[in-house]
């Protein structure tokens, strides 16, 4: 291992402070009894107290909650099942349905974001599902949540040895129970991860569900914005401050669901 | 008692079970292609019940397809199998009365053994209780009785082999395919499990359809072999047979090692014809036999090293010199290398009957190749 340089180390001290302070400031500044301005006058955890008594907040944080499990719980159904029949079967079509896989992940959140608001718009006009609400956005943020869920499935798929699907083909397993009995329980860990990252990236979007979100469908990333507008509140601190931590939480189980399959032994 | 006329339809059903008594399995003109590549060529072959068969010939012979297309885990493009004289060509994988000892062993990661062996009773919706009282029998006949309840990541190549083997016999079927099951095992544990596994088909009488690219494992377990090459059956019998009467150049030298010589025909008397080989004039003994080649004026020839006499004062029919350039010791048997003009010639004798004086690198003797140890190929 080689030693830092001093300009090299300042560089990258730079950039972590960068990264991390104005989340840090934002935490920290939760806790400041000010009501206004940057001064700080006394350590408090009445702000987020008042979070609780604020409807508002609370129906958000509910929307939040509902439209992230809902479009988890569809989504990761899904694209695990995407992920298997991609790296498991031959079919007409495979290689374009593999390439196209990857484009949600590229796309600009923006441009999904527009283009999923016209296609319900035109949708709407038959159908009164499509009347922009809670509907709609589980809808969008399935669509945006399948490609990930499918490439953590088909990458865990990747690791494991077809002719184990086979044996228990052998062994007298249909296709269904193959997968049932077989296949899904070793890819398990694969589905888990795949669904947390789901949940977070739904956790935190603002784009797409702005779009796509109708009266009384308020998300709290949507709350937060509407109310910086007006000026930074210790309260909007305080929201952010959980919305990090729940974010954080999510990504530190998918890390220690990925590396507690290594510990529990499943082989390659 | 009276037999009543048995109609049209019954008879033909009558007559499949027949069939069924002699032969396993049953392939007829099965050919498999892998874009432009022919895995299989049009492979016709009939395994009879209760026989220990294996499958011999380089990666890439083919036999590994054969043996994925009778699991019904491929299918072929052309052709028909049979097993226990029913057309499975409809018989999806998991209907077939057949089970797989895979290479990879492929047990279950996420099931204990007794889970792993387990599986196919439960997938047949069998009793709990029969379940528990069958797998612990085949754990017993294999000796993994005390790993009941490890995870495969836990065992030793030698245990995992137990286990995939138990998981397959435990099913009883009617025929066990086993692919390389021995290939990532050492010397030692190999040896011991090729007598194992000899004396376990013995006892269940289950069909075994073996393949290996290992001849020796061949040699020492089959009852028949069917030797592979390039997608098609190069010989077909049992081991002896194979080894001391090859039909092919292929089959002479993939199994032992042999001579080859050959030559123009120079004369024919009655069955015995003279070749003018690269050693020399040599005078063989066709009996009935009389490959085509015979009429084309040329005849292909092998002998194996341990056939080769050598004899310093030798001379007379079928007797040539040749120079001794090398000598490989290796324990029970030492092998020459001779140069008989330009034709390298190898000779193997049991060092039990040595006592031959003087046969030095470098020295000239001379080598008796006996009518009887030369074998004419077909091609």
């Amino acid at each position: 291992m080689r030693r830092l340089s001093p300009p090299l180390w300042l560089t990258a001290g730079a950039i972590y402070l960068f990264l991390y302070a104005p989340v840090a400031a934002v935490m920290v500044y939760s806790f400041n009894s000010a009501r206004f301005g940057a001064g700080w006058k006394g350590f408090t955890t009445q702000w987020y107290g008042a979070l609780l008594e604020n409807t508002q907040a609370v129906d958000a944080l509910k929307n939040t909650l509902l439209l992230a499990i809902l479009s988890t719980l569809v989504s990761t159904a899904l694209g695990t099942l995407l992920g298997y029949g991609l790296s498991r079967y031959r079919f007409p079509g495979k290689v374009p349905a593999e390439r196209f896989l990857y484009l949600p992940v590229f796309i600009p959140d923006i441009v999904m974001a527009v283009s999923l608001l016209l296609f319900y718009s035109l949708l709407r006009r038959w159908w009164e599902f499509f009347q922009l609400g809670l509907s709609t956005m589980v809808l969008a943020h399935v669509t945006f949540q399948i490609p990930f869920v499918a490439i953590v499935v088909r990458s865990r798929l990747f690791d494991l040895d077809p002719a184990i699907e086979e044996a228990a083909h052998d062994l007298g397993a249909s296709s269904w129970q193959t997968f049932r009995y077989v296949a899904l329980p070793m890819m398990f860990p694969g589905v888990v991860a795949g669904g947390l990252l789901a949940f977070t990236l739904s956790l935190d979007d603002f784009v797409v569900s702005f779009f796509t979100s109708g009266p009384g469908s308020t998300t709290l990333p949507i709350l937060i914005y509407s109310s910086v507008k007006r000026g930074v509140t210790p309260e909007i601190n305080a929201l952010s401050t959980l919305l990090v931590l729940a974010s954080i939480s999510g990504a530190v189980s998918v890390m220690l669901f990925q590396r507690g399959r290594t510990v529990k032994g499943w082989p390659a | 008692m009276q037999v009543t006329k048995n109609s049209g339809t019954d008879a033909a059903a009558t007559s499949e079970p027949k069939k069924a008594d002699s032969s396993a399995i049953e392939l007829e003109s099965v050919t498999r292609r892998f874009g432009q590549v022919e895995a299989l060529s049009c492979v016709s072959l009939c395994i009879n019940r209760g026989e220990f068969f294996s499958l011999l010939g380089p990666s890439g012979c083919g036999k590994t397809t054969l043996l994925r297309i009778v699991a019904g885990l491929d299918l072929p493009d052309e052709g028909a199998v049979r097993i226990g004289g029913v057309n499975v060509h409809d018989v999806p994988a998991h209907r077939r009365p057949v089970n797989t000892v895979f290479q990879s062993y492929a047990l279950f990661p996420h099931l204990v053994v007794f889970d792993n062996i387990a599986f196919g009773l439960r997938m047949k919706k069998v009793s709990s209780s029969a379940i528990a009282e069958r797998v612990k029998r085949v754990m017993a006949v294999v000796e993994i009785a005390s790993l009941a309840d490890r995870k495969p990541s836990q065992l030793s190549g030698g245990q995992k082999q137990r286990v995939a083997l138990a998981r397959a016999i435990v099913n009883e079927p009617q025929v066990l395919l086993l692919d390389e099951p021995l290939g990532a095992l050492d010397l030692k544990l190999r040896k011991q499990l090729q007598v194992e596994l000899h004396q376990l088909q013995r006892r269940l009488g289950i069909t075994f359809v073996y393949v290996t690219h290992d001849q020796d494992e061949a040699l020492t377990m089959s009852d028949r072999i069917a030797i592979m090459n390039h997608g098609r059956i190069e010989q077909l019998g049992a081991p002896e047979e194979l080894y001391e009467r090859p039909r092919r150049r292929f089959v002479a030298q993939f199994l032992g090692s042999c001579n080859l010589l050959g030559g123009a025909v120079k004369s024919r008397d009655g069955s015995v014809v003279s070749v003018q080989t690269g050693v020399g004039v040599l005078k063989v003994d066709l009996g009935a036999q009389m490959p085509d080649a015979v009429q084309r004026g040329y005849l292909a020839l092998a002998i194996r090293p341990e056939k080769v006499v050598l004899d310093p004062a030798g001379a007379g029919i079928n007797c040539v010199r040749a120079r001794i350039e090398a000598t490989v010791y290796s324990g029970a048997e030492t092998q020459y290398l001779l140069r008989c003009g330009e034709h390298p010639l190898k000779a193997c004798l049991m060092n039990a009957t040595a006592g031959r004086p003087g046969l030095r690198v470098g020295q000239e003797v001379g080598v008796y190749l006996p009518p009887d140890g030369l074998i004419p190929l077909e091609d």
